[in-house]
């Protein structure tokens, strides 16, 4: 976007009046348009809003109001995350027709940071996806090549800003659907500590797991963002208050050094015998020899319980889905269907929740209802809450020998269209390295590691303890200062 | 104890708790897909947690609360915007009680 690719060079510029913000914001819709029809990355854009917002934007700048280095760059929302006055879906037709009157916190902080909502990103239907394709509004592409899914369910968010119609986006990240969607599409993307991010005004799918998260190409401008977003919220009673890293993390210790930036760190690479894809496999051997030349000490890690966690995962997920939409009743909240005929006020809400929720999310809030029900909790969903007892002692005891896990973030880059949806369960087997760190609530972050042999891009993933988010972020940063990272333009041309 | 919903009155049972109408099409594919996605599930019921205490939450503290004060709220008119109906200030529902 007018030749900039990182979000912190365009902020300067606008700041250093080079660029106006009104420039950025045309810049980026006149993208949006040229791309829409192509990867369908977007819900809702309401160009005159836009302006409005770059116009009071640079006013801002103007009179010298102390904003922030991101100050007039747009950027992309996902459309589970309430913004005033647009339009916000969570891709699904329960919600096509509503406007929140209120922001959640995020967007709150990202306007007082003057950076520019540019609209609402196309999702998997309440998050419930891998691929971006449940969503009421159609599939999203992936810009590196249309025909694929750019995996989800924050797959608008990725495609928007893989293809360098934003350079920033939020995602948010229940069981991977940042980090997975980042690596199949080239980007950067944290999941931050549970509890650093408030989760105020972001529509629940799963309330212990989700959180709210930056994307971008660069794990530098994930900082950036990661700063404006973060911090206690009086309105989320799960938010925490800036926790520091605990006394006795190693971590805590970790300044690096000249030229081998990460020397002091060790990283256990995760030992695992699944199958991964040959490109996948590559992308670990070359991260392994990147983190040992800038100084990393890189030691093989056994993981217990990744195989149970997948299940224990989706049991609970589903559980706490069943009971957050059950608020979505066509009286109290949601799509309303036509009453002429209904028999009882139950024929009504049933009626109105099949025609309004589609078919994944009614198969997830089947299994969560049923993980839930008398008979069948204590077997289902108890016991998936004591597996997920186990992870966390797992992940811990690992942190405890190791400062950082490296791991895949998918065994596979992003598959053809309508190849996932034909499997469900092989979906959700697909979410095996990343649901640990919603469990246990750890910060993880997907970086880009090269491509396969179709171009399709490769993604790592760095798990640290609760709190490492900056850590997490530096040593992206420091990754990527020895590995340039790359926007796909739709046209196939990459830039770099 | 039962662990697996098997039987189609089970789907039944299942979907009326969660408000849903199945057609007898979906009813029979959700059927074998849930059936199919509980037989991987199973996996979980090998896993020894006799000593390990759940975990509802990732986070093991009590609900950060904000003062008891009085904090300017919303408008009512702004809050009643997306409201497909209302009457007299109030939002207008389609009748729930027979």
């Amino acid at each position: 976007m007018l030749d900039f690719n990182q979000a912190a060079a365009l902020g300067q510029a606008i700041a250093a009046r080079q660029v106006s913000v009104r420039e950025a914001a045309e810049q980026s819709l006149k993208a949006v348009a040229c791309q829409k029809t192509k990867l369908n990355a977007w819900i809702t854009v309401d160009p005159d809003q836009v302006l409005r917002q770059a116009d009071d934007v640079q006013r801002r700048i103007d009179q010298g109001e102390a904003v922030s280095p991101l100050a007039g760059v747009p950027v992309a929302v996902k459309d589970n995350i309430s913004t005033r006055g647009l339009r916000t879906t969570c891709g699904s037709r329960m919600l096509a027709d509503y406007t929140p009157p209120y922001d959640a916190t995020v967007v709150a902080r990202l306007s007082r940071a003057g950076l520019v909502i540019l609209g609402k990103t196309n999702m998997d239907e309440f998050a419930m996806g891998s691929t971006t394709e449940t969503s009421w509004f159609g599939p999203t592409m992936n810009p590196w090549r249309p025909g694929h899914v750019p995996g989800g369910s924050s797959g608008g968010s990725a495609a928007a800003t893989a293809s360098g119609q934003v350079l920033l986006a939020l995602g948010s990240d229940t069981g991977g659907s940042i980090r997975q969607p980042c690596a199949w599409c080239g980007l950067t993307g944290l999941k931050p500590t549970y509890g650093t991010v408030s989760r105020y005004g972001l529509i629940a799918y799963a309330s212990s797991l989700d959180q709210i998260g930056p994307m971008a190409l660069t794990a530098g401008d994930c900082r950036i963002l990661y700063e404006i977003l973060a911090g206690p919220d009086s309105r989320d009673s799960t938010s925490l208050p800036d926790s520091p890293l605990p006394a006795d993390c190693k971590l805590k210790a970790w300044t690096g050094g000249a030229g081998r930036p990460l020397a002091g760190l060790t990283v256990g690479c995760l030992d695992d015998a699944a199958p991964v894809q040959p490109a996948i496999s590559a992308a670990r051997a070359a991260a392994i020899r990147q983190l040992e030349a800038l100084g990393a000490s890189v030691e093989p890690l056994a993981m217990p319980l990744l195989d149970e966690a997948v299940p224990a995962y989706y049991l609970i997920a589903t559980a706490e889905a069943s009971s957050n939409l059950a608020r979505f009743d066509g009286i109290r909240y949601g799509y309303r269907p036509d009453d002429a005929d209904v028999a009882d006020i139950g024929d009504y809400y049933a009626r109105g929740r099949s025609e309004g929720f589609g078919r994944e999310v009614r198969r997830r809030i089947l299994l969560g209802t049923f993980a839930l029900s008398a008979g069948f909790y204590d077997a289902w969903y108890l016991q998936a809450l004591k597996v997920r007892r186990l992870v966390c002692d797992r992940y811990a005891e690992a942190l405890r020998r190791v400062d950082l896990i490296l791991s895949p973030v998918s065994a596979t880059t992003a598959p053809p269209l309508g190849a996932s949806l034909a499997d469900p369960l092989a979906m959700y087997q697909s979410d095996r390295y990343t649901v640990a760190a919603n469990l246990t609530g750890l910060p993880a972050l997907a970086l880009p590691f090269g491509q396969d042999s179709q171009g399709l891009p490769v993604g790592m993933q760095l798990t640290g303890p609760s709190f490492s988010d900056r850590l997490l972020l530096a040593a992206g940063e420091h990754i990527q200062s020895a590995q340039p990272v790359t926007h796909c333009a739709v046209d196939g041309e990459v830039s770099a | 104890m039962d662990k697996k919903p098997d039987a189609r009155t089970d789907i039944e049972r299942v979907a009326k708790l969660a408000g849903l109408a199945l057609d007898e099409t979906e009813r029979i594919e959700l059927e074998q897909e849930m059936g199919r996605i509980l037989d991987a599930f199973e996996a979980i019921q090998t896993v020894d947690t006799t000593a390990s205490a759940p975990v509802y939450h990732p986070l093991e503290q009590v609900n950060t609360l904000r003062p008891d004060e009085t904090q300017p709220s919303p408008e009512r008119s702004d809050l009643l915007a997306p409201a497909r109906c209302q009457k007299d200030g109030c939002l207008f529902v389609p009748r729930t009680v027979n």
